[in-house]
């Protein structure tokens, strides 16, 4: 096997121009991959860590029945007994923090401005922090503080032309039905670039909103932050089951993970990336046709060495092995040099990042990015060219290695 | 010359396994070209004139705070002294249709089952000619010309149709806020269910003829969206400047906003962005496709030193060899190109743009989107050429430094080769 | 004997004169006084309705209104021509509106009981307010005051419960009408929503009864509605069957 190695490498450094060639387009190839899908996965990941930071969290517990009638009567379903359930849910292992939140129709006035909008009371003194990161995202202005103070999405500032310590009166209905209307100052405006927020959501205080709704020490939902993020599924299934079957309380709960909460926006992410991947499959097959093409040109052209080789005694199976090994050398060497340059791409990636926002501006983005998008260097895609690139290489040469070895020595050797 | 080329003709002929194979790789690449293209044309194509059909025209107008309240259907910003802006526009030679169009919001009921719905009232004729939303009912009619007074029923999206329950011929109830709040309510006859496959029309929208809509929401002579066509739509832009200073010459509402497609929904941007990653991909795929040629190239010159040394021996010039191999190449890539060519051609029209592919379940939740769920490239013949061309081209670059380095082989050492 | 008649006149004329000063009248008693002026057994009139607003053209819509007590509510627009034969009709806390032109009735319901009726500045929630509306607040009387040139009593209500829509009102009720010359109308947050003003008091069978009303949206800050009664007519025969959903499409 070793011989059979040095021969084979030695092969490929014979005829240096061809194989410079070979490997080229396959670095190429593999360049293109691994630059091509480290912005695609930059773009989808980015998406998923601002819904997790701004919406979902990893999961939410719901009253059971919330989720359906959630558009249409959000204070239906609510839980009661918060501080109970938040601290059940707390002490649980493997929780980073929960923190409860009310969301509620409001409609927003600025003197000759209304517009209906959705109100989001967050916990900010019992852990809205711990488990999301809405700060990041203020533009302006500051967080919230308690009080009659409220936090509103880019898109409703720029629409009622509010700043920080403009006031505006938000109407509502509390949990009864009945009308109450209370005046804020606007205390920031936030940017999460997700216009699902940005241009409808306005944030309030938790005790205020719990206050105003006569919803004393009751949420309509309660998220939480794992701290690992592989457990999510199971922590799911483990925590709905306990706390449907809580002592001393008749509520009844529905646990939905960030997945199933952003399910359209991940099918549609889904298709998006598999409109990506053709370019790839397209290079793969020319790789692929022109590697076979050169292997078959050389098979050809060593006829007269196989020859001898099969004369001196060496089997076809190892002939066929030494030509498969030439082409994964030349294919591990492309994909090397490929993920190196991608690599270094990566690094750059990572560190400076992308400008993206001049190309989105004004345009229906469906990723929910603003700026820059940052790279990540993970093993996955590295690991996936090499394979790749020895695995176009090996199926390549599989056609011309059997080539190879079916000549017939005598055969070989007459053509002089 | 005329042996060169016989010597060419002869010598790829000669080694049918290393032409075979040259030319395959040749081939699917103009192959691969065209396909790309003729997709990526199609559905860029087919995603700019639905959003065109449907949602911008080529030229919008509206009133600005409409457009930046646009989500909750404000009826009283609309387009007021819509006949004197009418008479502005019309006569413009660059005009080919004037849509006006009110879109407000609405509840349908019937037997008791109800929808929110978004209404959308058109000048039906209009309409006809700009949309092509008749060629998708599946059942009932559209409206012929002459039915452009009042209670001529609607239009729904199969989608509603389901989720009420009705069928052409039944009687809905149209409850609608007018532009002064109060609500008024009409009954309509559903006189056709239409089905584009496109979720942002079938589910939740309706159509209604002006009059009705005027006489439903109290509007007279008033729309809240003015949607222009041109002949060209490239000429958007510089029409929407002129028009925007013709309004305002006429002393016309100062609070109104023409506005070409290219900067409705970010569309501009967004085929920049598009065609910039379609030129990288083509650029990819030409290198690595020209790398594999170029090596094909190669090796089909120095398998031939031997006999490159022989006949320079016999006394034929550098020039000559050179020219030889270019030739070769150009017949190479002139045959590959027009196979990959012709069956990309093939494959591009017969299947991509006869055929299709059926993208209906990814797009069940593209809402805002107008893009037919089944898609289709477009065909057309300058790809061919330009993937014949491409080939061609790329084979004789590939072949140029082979040549070269052909014809400055010492005969001596040529000959020495075996 | 002269003695005892000086104290019986003495005794009326106390008697008398604490009722004029209306010295020992508390908050509840004023109220169940505008009860007595403004709730009638049942009630016909005719009106004109002009909204005011400072985004667009005054409507005025006129209509008829007949009542049985505040339980039971028709009216019928009868101008300006789209809004001719709309009727309204509440029972208890149901509401409906007929379109005569679709021939349909549509209960009014969820969102649309906040809307103002007709896009006026009195919402439908306004409309249904029932019997002894007062019975669900806790009133105080702050004092007395001069407006427009009437003596009133200011009287503070305190929602009970959450049967109101108004959780807070204040109101300013003439001392001698006992109709309440102005109303001001809070959410549960103590924020001004609306504000009432009630003036061209007239007699009109046995009852002190406004004939002007206006309602100014305090929210917005942006309408407000004037409604002119006109031919009130109280205590007349009215039939019950009038308030019923089979009438309601009969022209």
């Amino acid at each position: 096997m070793g011989m059979m190695f040095k021969l084979a490498l030695r092969n490929v450094f014979r005829n240096r121009r061809r194989s410079l060639i070979t490997f080229s387009a396959v670095m190429i190839g593999i360049l293109s991959f691994i630059i091509m899908e480290g912005i695609t996965e930059s773009l989808q990941n980015q998406s998923i860590r601002m819904l997790k930071k701004v919406e979902t969290a990893h999961l939410k517990v719901y009253a059971k029945g919330y989720w359906d009638e959630r558009n249409k009567e959000p204070l239906k379903y609510r839980i009661a007994d918060y501080a109970k359930i938040k601290n059940i849910i707390e002490n649980k292992d493997g929780v980073a923090g929960t923190a409860g939140r009310i969301n509620f129709q409001v409609r927003l006035y600025k003197s000759r401005n209304e517009m209906p909008c959705t109100g989001t009371a967050i916990d900010i003194n019992g852990g809205d922090k711990k488990v999301f990161n809405l700060a990041d995202s203020i533009v302006k202005g500051k967080f919230l503080a308690s009080g009659e103070n409220a936090l509103l999405g880019t898109g409703i500032a720029d629409l009622f032309d509010a700043k920080p310590g403009s006031w505006i009166t938000i109407e509502f209905r509390d949990k009864n039905g009945v009308y109450d209307a209370i005046q804020a100052q606007v205390s920031g405006i936030v940017d999460t670039g997700n216009p699902v927020i940005d241009d409808n959501v306005v944030f309030l205080p938790m005790e205020l909103a719990q206050e105003r709704l006569d919803m004393k020490n009751e949420v309509t939902e309660i998220a939480v932050l794992l701290k690992s993020e592989r457990k999510i599924e199971r922590f799911k299934k483990e925590l709905e089951k306990e706390l449907n079957n809580l002592p001393g309380t008749s509520q009844r709960f529905e646990v939905l993970s960030w997945s199933e909460q952003a399910a359209d926006f991940l099918a549609f992410m889904r298709a998006d990336s598999q409109g990506n991947y053709i370019i790839v499959y397209i290079l793969v097959v020319i790789i692929i046709a022109g590697i076979m093409n050169t292997m078959l040109m050389a098979v050809y052209e060593r006829v007269r060495e196989i020859g001898t080789l099969m004369a001196l005694g060496m089997r076809k199976s190892q002939i066929k092995r030494m030509f498969l090994i030439e082409g994964a050398i030349i294919g591990g060497i492309g994909a090397f040099a490929g993920m190196f340059l991608g690599l270094l791409f990566m690094l750059q990636f990572s560190s400076k990042g992308i400008n993206i926002a001049s190309m989105y501006e004004g345009t229906n983005v469906m990723y929910l990015v603003k700026d820059y998008i940052y790279g990540s260097i993970r093993f996955t895609p590295f690991l996936l060219s090499f394979l790749i690139g020895v695995g176009v290489a090996l199926i390549a040469s599989y056609i011309p290695a059997r080539s190879a070895a079916k000549l017939k020595p005598v055969q070989a050797l007459r053509r002089y | 010359m005329s042996m060169i080329i016989k010597l060419s003709f002869r010598n790829i002929y000669r080694n049918k396994r290393r032409t075979i194979l040259t030319l395959s790789t040749i081939s699917f690449t103009v192959l691969a070209s065209i396909v790309f293209l003729s997709w990526m044309k199609g559905i860029m194509d087919n995603w700019i004139d639905n959003s065109i059909r449907f949602a911008y025209g080529h030229v919008k107008i509206a009133h600005k705070e409409y457009i930046k309240k646009e989500r909750i259907l404000p009826l009283e910003f609309s387009v007021k002294n819509l006949s004197r802006v009418m008479v502005e526009i019309k006569n413009d030679k660059e005009v080919t249709i004037i849509r006006q169009r009110i879109k407000f919001g609405a509840q349908l009921e019937f037997q008791g089952k109800t929808s929110d719905c978004l209404g959308m009232a058109v000048n039906t004729a209009a309409e006809k000619r700009s949309s092509r939303i008749q060629k998708t009912i599946i059942r009932g009619n559209y409206w012929n010309d002459d039915q452009s007074g009042t209670r001529q029923g609607i239009l729904i999206g199969i989608t509603t149709a389901k989720e009420l329950g009705v069928d052409v011929n039944d009687d809905v109830t149209v409850l609608a806020r007018t532009a002064d709040f109060s609500p008024y309510l009409l009954v309509y006859k559903i006189r056709g269910i239409f089905k584009t496959g496109m979720v942002s029309l079938d589910k939740g929208l309706f159509y209604i003829n002006l009059a009705d809509a005027s006489d439903l929401l109290n509007m007279k002579d008033s729309a809240n969206e003015i949607l222009i066509m041109l002949k060209d739509k490239n000429k958007a832009v510089e029409f929407a400047v002129k028009i925007a200073k013709q309004l305002n010459d006429a002393g016309l509402d100062g609070n109104l906003k023409v506005i070409p497609w290219q900067e409705q929904g970010g569309m501009g941007n967004l085929i920049e962005i598009m065609k910039v990653m379609m030129g990288i991909f083509i650029l990819i795929i030409g290198i690595v496709a020209g790398l594999t040629i170029l090596n094909t190239m190669m090796m089909s010159v120095f398998e031939r030193t031997h006999e490159i040394g022989m006949i320079r021996a016999l006394g034929m010039k550098r020039i000559k060899i050179l020219t030889m191999i270019i030739s070769e190449s150009i017949t190479i890539g002139i045959i590959g190109g027009l196979i990959g060519g012709l069956s990309g051609s093939a494959l591009a029209y017969f299947f991509f743009e006869k055929v299709g592919v059926d993208y209906s379940k990814v797009m069940e939740s593209a809402q805002g989107w107008y893009m037919d769920p089944i898609m289709k490239g477009d065909f057309e013949p300058y790809q061919f050429v330009i993937g014949f061309l491409a080939g061609v081209f790329l084979t004789v670059i590939s072949a140029l430094y082979p040549a070269y380095r052909a014809s400055k082989m010492k005969p001596v050492k040529a000959l020495r080769v075996i | 004997m002269k003695k005892t008649i000086a104290f019986i006149f003495i005794a009326i004329g106390g008697i008398i004169a604490s009722h004029c000063l209306g010295a020992d009248l508390t908050a509840e008693q004023i109220l169940r006084k505008i009860d007595d002026q403004m709730l009638t057994k049942t009630s016909y009139m005719e009106a004109e309705m002009t909204i005011t607003s400072s985004d667009s053209n005054p409507r005025t819509l006129k209509f008829k209104a007949y009542s049985i007590g505040r339980n039971l509510a028709l009216m019928e627009y009868t101008s300006p021509a789209r809004e001719k034969g709309i009727k309204f009709l509440r029972r208890e806390k149901t509401m409906w509106l007929y379109f005569p032109l679709a021939d349909r009735i549509r209960q009014i319901k969820d969102h649309m009981l906040r809307e103002g009726m007709m896009g006026s500045d009195f919402s439908y929630e306004d409309a249904s307010e029932t019997e002894s509306i007062y019975d669900h607040y806790n009133s105080t009387l702050l004092g007395q005051e001069k407006f427009s040139s009437r003596d009133v009593y200011i009287l503070e209500l305190i929602a009970k419960d959450k049967e109101v829509t108004y959780q807070k009102r204040r109101l300013w009720v003439d001392t001698e009408w006992f109709v309440p010359l102005k109303e001001e109308l809070f959410a549960k947050s103590g924020m001004l929503l609306k504000e009432l003003q009630m003036w061209n008091v007239k007699t009109i069978g046995g009852h002190y009864y406004p004939t002007t009303w206006k309602m100014i949206n305090k929210l917005t800050g942006t309408s407000s509605t004037e409604l002119t009664l006109v031919n009130i007519k109280i205590d007349i025969q009215v039939d019950e069957k009038l308030f019923s959903l089979e009438n309601l499409k009969r022209r």
